[in-house]
């Protein structure tokens, strides 16, 4: 062979080059990441996974979720919500710039709608405009002695789904391992379904099977994790209650094999409903009743 | 492009016969103009979409300065700034209420160490710590509190926890400026020991 070092090098050149792009430089970006305070829940995230949680993981792995299910939420935007949280001590200048504010977002405002706006608090002046647009706004108020903020919000198809508040950052995956990001979404996005749906028993319904609690659902059932036994003197307090429908017969009950119990335990384990400093977000600490429950229509 | 065959040991032989080998084709100076182009195109989105290469910047943001930027905060106001603060550090002992709990923790709300002229005292509490008794509105507490110092980094954050207790419940003192934190932080930080009520009644009450 002619010249076979020059086809040594050249191939190991590509091959070097590859690992530097592929590995080394992610590692030295994101890697030997550690958990951070995050001021607004007051404690450190990422949490490190207990046993159970662990063990629930174990079975998501085994039962192939991850063939299903991302848990990774993506994020194609950012705009701004400008509220009005204090009028201070001129409300006929504070007025006036309302006016002017709304002609810089290109509305038009009349003096009785600015004075609504003053008269309940906190209100919010312009809705998802752009950074320059909100920095623009902020900065008529300068002098003015109104206190007025830009609330950041994350736009994007994953984030409008409700499937979470903000991106995922390499932060939220310190503990995945191995990585359970999923590649493709035949069902919802996971990354945060412990906080979008609360309702353990949903879960151990919906793994039982998916169309007692979600009509036309797509994914399979997975009753190998539940027992399906006949009733002994009392019903097993465990037991699931399901539609006419779904129920396992006359004097049959299903009862969760502790294999459920630990997936639904790693599934309301997955959050991101914190902000970090990568992905920000206005956190306000959410009423439970406006949780997104949009896949939590009953089966008809 | 045109090749012409190089090897001359595979003279004779034809087609698959011979061993292919590496030469020196003549290549167009479109290919290199062509690749030189992509490369700058390549840097140059590199420049302006990699965010620096910081583990902080994820699209859709541009850099650094724009993640910083964008950060949702309480605002201006040292106050409001302050309240997020003390709910999440000080609000387990002292309670969301100022009012302490009896025996253990004493009040905030009313006490005659934090309605005084200036936040000295209070600054070096918060950063170092407190042990051994002290006496608030005449009664004798004996507890030890930890410092904050290294939870509460910034200075304008002290600044805004000290400023939120002293305008809070039925509190009516001065506001706490970052400059005053950052004057008792490079003065006692390093202390490394909590302070003692003796020790800090000795010194004065506003900053120096």
């Amino acid at each position: 062979m002619q010249k076979g070092y020059q086809l040594f090098f050249g191939i190991l050149a590509v091959m070097v080059i590859s690992w530097l792009g592929l590995v080394v430089f992610p590692t030295v970006q994101l890697g030997h990441q550690s958990t951070r305070q995050v001021k607004e829940i007051g404690r450190h995230y990422p949490s490190e996974p207990g046993s159970i949680v662990l063990n629930g993981r174990k079975v998501y792995q085994q039962a192939g979720c991850v063939a299903c299910h991302t848990q990774q939420v993506r994020q194609s935007g950012y705009a701004f919500d400008v509220v009005l949280n204090e009028v201070g001590d001129f409300p006929d200048s504070v007025k006036q710039i309302l006016v002017d504010a709304a002609k810089l977002a290109g509305k038009a405002l009349s003096g009785e709608e600015a004075s609504s706006q003053m008269a309940q608090l906190p209100s919010t002046l312009l809705e998802g405009v752009d950074r320059v647009t909100a920095e623009g706004v902020i900065r008529l108020f300068k002098d003015s002695g109104a206190k007025v903020a830009a609330n950041i919000l994350p736009l994007g198809p994953d984030i409008q789904r409700g499937w979470g508040p903000r991106q995922t950052v390499g932060l939220d995956y310190l503990y995945d391992q191995p990585l359970l990001m999923g590649q493709q979404r035949l069902g919802p996005d996971l990354a945060n379904v412990g906080a979008r749906l609360t309702d353990r028993d949903w879960h151990l319904k919906h793994l039982y099977h998916p169309r007692s609690v979600v009509d036309g659902s797509n994914m399979p059932a997975y009753t190998y994790l539940f027992s399906v036994q006949p009733i002994d003197g009392e019903p097993s307090p465990d037991a699931l209650e399901l539609s006419e429908a779904f129920s396992a017969g006359e004097g049959m009950e299903v009862v969760p094999k502790p294999e459920a119990h630990a997936l639904v335990d790693y599934l309301m384990s997955l959050r991101i409903e914190n902000p970090v400093f990568e992905a920000p977000y206005m956190f306000t600490q959410a009423d439970p009743s406006d949780i997104n429950n949009s896949e939590m229509q009953p089966a008809q | 492009m045109s090749s012409k065959p190089n090897n001359t040991k595979s003279k004779g032989k034809t087609g698959n016969d011979r061993e292919p080998g590496v030469g020196k084709a003549p290549v167009s100076v479109g290919v290199f103009v062509v690749t030189i182009l992509l490369a700058y195109w390549a840097m140059m989105e590199l420049n302006t979409r990699a965010g620096g290469f910081s583990r902080y910047v994820y699209g859709p943001y541009e850099s650094y300065a724009v993640v910083e930027s964008v950060q949702p905060g309480s605002g201006d106001d040292p106050i409001k700034r302050g309240a997020d603060i003390y709910r999440n550090i000080c609000s387990p002992c002292h309670q969301a209420s100022g009012m302490g709990a009896p025996g253990q923790f004493p009040p905030l709300a009313g006490s005659d160490w934090v309605n005084v002229e200036g936040p000295n005292r209070m600054l070096r509490i918060v950063l170092n710590g407190l042990g051994g008794p002290i006496e608030v509105n005449g009664e004798t507490w004996n507890a030890v509190m930890p410092g904050f110092g290294d939870v509460i980094v910034s200075d304008e954050d002290l600044a805004a926890v000290i400023s939120y207790v002293r305008n809070s419940w039925t509190n009516e003192a001065s506001i706490c400026t970052p400059e005053e934190a950052a004057a008792v932080r490079a003065e006692s930080g390093d202390r490394g020991r909590a302070w003692t009520s003796t020790e800090l009644l000795a010194l004065p009450l506003e900053v120096q």
